[in-house]
């Protein structure tokens, strides 16, 4: 049986604003892969653990070919990078690809060090990781903040936000698979860093909605349905296992390794969930 | 060198859609993509009620925000005449003109159907090169037919004269929309976003 050639709801040219259907649970997946896996990277980099930096790095890779996937020509995706001059993505693109390259160098540096023959390049390499990882993190707030049609998302509180979720996501992850001398070899103030980002985090998450509440049309028609029509994906699990799971269990210091471990997967989800629910209420303004 | 616009003169559209089917079989777009629709909507109170309509499309803006995110450089205003296109050649269909495009006139495009399956009508352009699958596409004010010294599509189908196609940099005085678009009762959509649009609305409230 064939197709309709087009169907009712196509010929409704509907008033008011309207939600973006462009960008959703694939995007928000990349931007937490992308998160998650430099976060975690230079935190396993710290931590000498390098199965982890290998994991991370992978994390990152299977990022790039979700994205891959999102495009509507992916077999052409290699011209994402010629607009650096002003364009985010074509930024974020060159950026991602150059952690990839500096990432597997330290990791080369760290396990065959006949690999990267420079002697003392490590630590300056590690540098330069980190630098190219912030960028990453920051990255997807300010392609969504560029993104002019969208008010809730034009707003530097964006990339900040998008920095937050990651290095929390990271941390957790990185909390879950160290063992704890080799945290412990680290500092010894773990609890509160992991408290410090989920109330940073919090904090910044209810700045974000206040300010685009406040700055009405289309931006505090968003923040409204983000906060009110969204128990599931904002409320139950950006909010409850992305923050409160973290949060009880670095405040009842519980070391239990299953119960970390819960608690990490609960702030990755808590992460994609954030992403997607911030993607999926973006709306464009009303021309009337 | 000439930089154009289009006034849309809001008291004599009448909400015909002529200008959406002018468009659609010039383009020949895939079902549910319409480079230009006429949104409806009321205004007033009963008993002073009326319908009012709103004919949108691209603006070819002259800080077009489309412009700027493109991460391959597809979408580019032509130099000559200020036109905002897409080369579907090198756009890789990511999105972020979609989301940048304040009016929502950008449209990707993932349907190849016709809007008549098995292909064009004899009512519709088959010589005419459709969007990439997976590409951008929208509104090109028919940039092809203006090359051949004619209107777009939708100014010509118009009956009523609610759209008028000139240029706006006084280049032309024949075809000068200057005397619209300097009247007070002339605006442009979202203004506030600062995109300098080359769409105009008047409305004198007749």
């Amino acid at each position: 049986m064939s197709r309709a050639p087009f169907s009712q709801s196509d010929l409704s040219f509907a008033v008011g604003p309207k939600f973006q259907t462009v960008w959703g649970l694939r995007e928000a997946a990349v931007f937490t892969l992308e998160g998650v896996g430099v976060s975690a990277f230079l935190g396993f980099a710290l931590t000498g653990q390098i199965v982890g930096m290998a994991c991370a790095l992978a994390a990152v890779i299977v990022a790039v070919f979700l994205l891959l996937s999102h495009l509507g020509k992916p077999m052409v995706a290699w011209r994402a990078i010629v607009n650096v001059r002003r364009s985010w993505i074509s930024r974020g693109t060159v950026a991602i690809g150059l952690f990839c390259v500096l990432g597997a160098l330290y990791i080369a540096g760290s396990t065959t060090p006949v690999l990267v023959p420079v002697e003392g390049i490590q630590t300056p390499l590690l540098y330069m990781v980190a630098l190219v990882g912030l960028f990453i993190l920051l990255y997807p707030g300010l392609a969504m903040a560029a993104s002019a049609g969208v008010a809730f998302w034009t707003t530097p509180l964006l990339p900040i936000l998008s920095l937050l979720q990651g290095v929390a996501s990271g941390f957790f992850v990185v909390l879950a698979t160290v063992d704890s001398e080799a945290m412990a070899s680290l500092t010894s103030q773990l609890p509160q860093i992991g408290f410090g980002l989920i109330a940073a985090l919090a904090i910044f998450m209810i700045v974000y909605a206040v300010v685009m509440l406040r700055r009405g049309g289309a931006a505090a028609l968003s923040s409204t349905y983000l906060v009110r029509k969204n128990p599931l994906a904002f409320w139950a699990l950006s909010v409850g296992l992305g923050l409160a799971l973290p949060c009880i269990v670095l405040l009842a210091d519980i070391q239990w390794g299953l119960i970390v471990t819960i608690a990490a997967i609960g702030r990755l989800v808590g992460d994609v969930a954030f992403r997607y629910t911030i993607l999926k209420v973006g709306s464009f303004e009303s021309v009337i | 060198m000439s930089k154009y616009g289009m006034v849309m003169d809001l008291d004599r559209c009448i909400g015909c859609n002529a200008c959406v089917i002018a468009c659609k079989v010039e383009h020949n777009t895939p079902a549910g993509i319409n480079f230009t629709k006429i949104l409806e909507y009321e205004t007033g109170t009963y008993p002073d009620a009326g319908r009012q309509f709103l004919p949108v499309m691209c603006n070819h803006c002259d800080d077009a925000p489309c412009i700027d995110v493109c991460p391959t450089k597809a979408t580019y205003a032509r130099e000559q005449d200020g036109i905002v296109l897409v080369d579907w050649d090198k756009c890789i269909g990511c999105g972020a003109c979609v989301l940048a495009c304040p009016y929502d006139q950008r449209f990707q495009v993932f349907d190849e159907r016709t809007m008549f399956p098995g292909g064009t009508t004899d009512f519709q352009r088959p010589d005419v090169q459709r969007a990439d699958t997976g590409a951008v596409a929208k509104c090109d004010f028919c940039y092809h037919r203006i090359d051949e010294g004619r209107e777009p599509a939708c100014v010509e189908v118009c009956p009523t004269k609610a759209r008028i196609f000139g240029v706006t940099d006084g280049s032309d005085p024949e075809r000068s929309l200057d005397h619209l678009i300097e009247q007070d009762s002339t605006t442009t959509l979202l203004p506030e976003k600062g995109t300098k649009p080359s769409v105009y609305y008047v409305s004198r409230g007749e």
